[in-house]
C-alpha cells in the first residue's frame, strides 16, 4: 500500500512541480487568480476533511478493537463527510463555471474583474449643497466637502471618483472608475491568470477524483464490515482504506494554502 | 501493516492539533509577511502532513520496511521540486543578457481604492462651522 502511495505522490508531485515553476514566474497573476477563491469554503472544506480523517482513524481503531458496529458507525461518518465535501466543491465549481473563470475560449477574468470595479462602491451620504465646483454631503450629521469637476465626478484623495448625477437631497454614491493603469494592468493580469485556473482545476479536479475512488472503496468496505468480515485477527481492507483516505487527506493540504491563500484579504 | 493499537486519545489530540494548525495558517494569511507567507504557509502543511502520516497512518509503530517507503515517496518529490527549481532559480544568474524567467516578474499593480483614507479626507475638508 506504501509503494502505491508512494506512485501518488509523484503524480500529484508532477502537479505540484508545474504549479511552483509557473508560480515563480508570474506571482502576480497567480495572486489575482487566487484571489477569486473562496477561502471560507476552502477552509470549511479544509476542516471537513480533517474531521473525516479523525472518524476514519477511529473506524480503523474499532476494526482493531472488534467493534463492528462502532466500525460501520466511523465508515458511514467519513463517508459523509466526504460527500459534503464533494458537495462544497461542487458548489465551488458551479460558480466558477457562472463566473466563466474555467480555462478556455470562454475565460473571462478580465471581464469580471472589469464589471466588479464598475460595482458601487458605497453610498458617502446625502447631498446637502452643491456648487459649481463643490459638492457638500452630510452624513450622521457630520458634513463633509468634496471637490467635484463636473456633475459626474468628484474627486477624493486626489484621484477622480466617478459618481451618479449629482442633486441636492439625494445620495453622494460612488461609482469608482478602473483608473487607465488598472484597467491596462487588468487586460495584461487576465489572460496569464488563466495558467493559476488550469492549475486550480486539474489540481482540485484529480483530488475530487480520488474523493469519490475514496468514496466508492469506503461503501464497499462498510458494507464488508457490516456483514462481519473483519476482526482484530483481519483488518487489512479498513486499514488500507484509511491509509489511501489519509494520503487523500494530505493532498488537499497542500492544496488549501497553495490555491486560496496567496494574497487573501479578507 | 502495523499490529499496534493506538489508544484513542492520540487521535483526537491529533485532530485537535491539526485544527489549530489550520486555523493557523489562516491567521498566517491574514498578514503581509511577504516572500515569508510562502515559506509559513509551507512549514505548518508540512506539520499537518507529518502529523497525519505519523499517527493517523501509524508509521510511528510502522515496520522499517513501512517507514522507508514512506520516506521514499515524499524524498523523490524533493528531488523533483529541488531540481526542477535549480534550473529556474538560477536562469538570471546564466543568461543575465537574454533575461531568462525573471523576465515575466511584473511589479504588483498599485491598490486602486481611493477609499482607504476616506475618513482623513473628510476630516481635512469638512465645513467650517459659520
Amino acid at each position: 500500500m506504501w509503494t502505491f502511495l508512494a506512485t501518488e505522490v509523484l503524480f500529484f508531485g508532477g502537479l505540484f512541480a508545474g504549479y511552483t515553476v509557473y508560480r515563480y514566474l508570474d506571482p502576480p497573476a497567480f495572486a489575482t487568480g487566487s484571489r477569486q477563491l473562496d477561502v471560507t469554503l476552502g477552509a470549511i472544506n479544509t476542516g471537513v476533511l480533517l474531521l473525516s480523517s479523525l472518524t476514519m482513524a477511529l473506524a480503523v481503531n474499532s476494526a482493531q478493537t472488534d467493534r463492528k458496529k462502532q466500525t460501520v458507525g466511523f465508515l458511514a461518518a467519513t463517508l459523509a463527510l466526504g460527500l459534503v465535501f464533494l458537495g462544497i466543491k461542487f458548489d465551488e465549481y458551479r460558480h466558477k463555471f457562472e463566473d466563466r473563470l474555467v480555462p478556455g475560449r470562454n475565460f473571462a477574468l478580465e471581464r469580471l474583474l472589469h464589471a466588479r470595479s464598475q460595482e458601487p462602491a458605497g453610498v458617502v451620504g446625502t447631498i446637502v449643497k452643491l456648487g459649481p465646483h463643490r459638492v457638500a454631503i452630510e452624513r450622521g450629521g457630520n458634513l463633509a466637502v468634496f471637490a467635484a469637476t463636473d456633475k459626474t465626478r468628484v474627486t477624493v484623495n486626489g484621484r477622480a471618483a466617478g459618481v451618479r448625477d449629482l442633486a441636492v437631497g439625494q445620495a453622494l454614491e460612488i461609482v469608482a472608475p478602473p483608473d487607465r493603469a488598472s484597467a491596462d494592468s487588468l487586460r495584461a493580469v487576465s489572460p496569464r491568470a488563466e495558467m493559476f485556473f488550469s492549475f486550480y482545476f486539474a489540481m482540485t479536479g484529480f483530488h475530487a477524483l480520488h474523493m469519490l475512488i475514496g468514496v466508492g472503496v469506503v461503501v464497499v468496505v462498510a458494507i464488508k464490515a457490516g456483514r462481519g468480515r473483519f476482526s482484530s485477527l483481519y483488518y487489512t481492507p479498513v486499514e488500507m482504506t484509511g491509509l489511501y483516505w489519509h494520503f487523500v487527506d494530505i493532498v488537499w493540504v497542500f492544496l488549501f494554502p497553495l490555491l486560496y491563500l496567496i494574497d487573501w484579504h479578507p | 501493516m502495523s499490529t499496534h493499537v493506538a489508544s484513542r486519545s492520540v487521535y483526537y489530540a491529533t485532530f485537535a492539533a491539526l485544527l489549530i494548525l489550520l486555523l493557523l495558517t489562516l491567521l498566517a494569511a491574514r498578514f503581509d509577511l511577504g516572500r515569508l507567507s510562502l515559506a509559513v504557509a509551507m512549514l505548518i502543511a508540512v506539520v499537518k502532513a507529518a502529523l497525519i502520516v505519523v499517527y493517523f497512518m501509524h508509521v510511528r509503530h510502522g515496520s522499517s520496511l513501512v517507514r522507508a517507503f514512506a520516506a521514499a515517496g515524499f524524498l523523490w518529490l524533493a528531488i523533483l521540486l529541488t531540481l526542477a527549481m535549480a534550473d529556474y532559480l538560477t536562469r538570471d544568474a546564466a543568461t543575465e543578457t537574454t533575461g531568462g524567467g525573471g523576465a515575466l516578474r511584473e511589479q504588483k499593480p498599485p491598490s486602486v481604492s481611493p477609499w482607504a483614507k476616506r475618513s482623513a479626507v473628510e476630516k481635512s475638508s469638512r465645513v467650517p462651522p459659520r
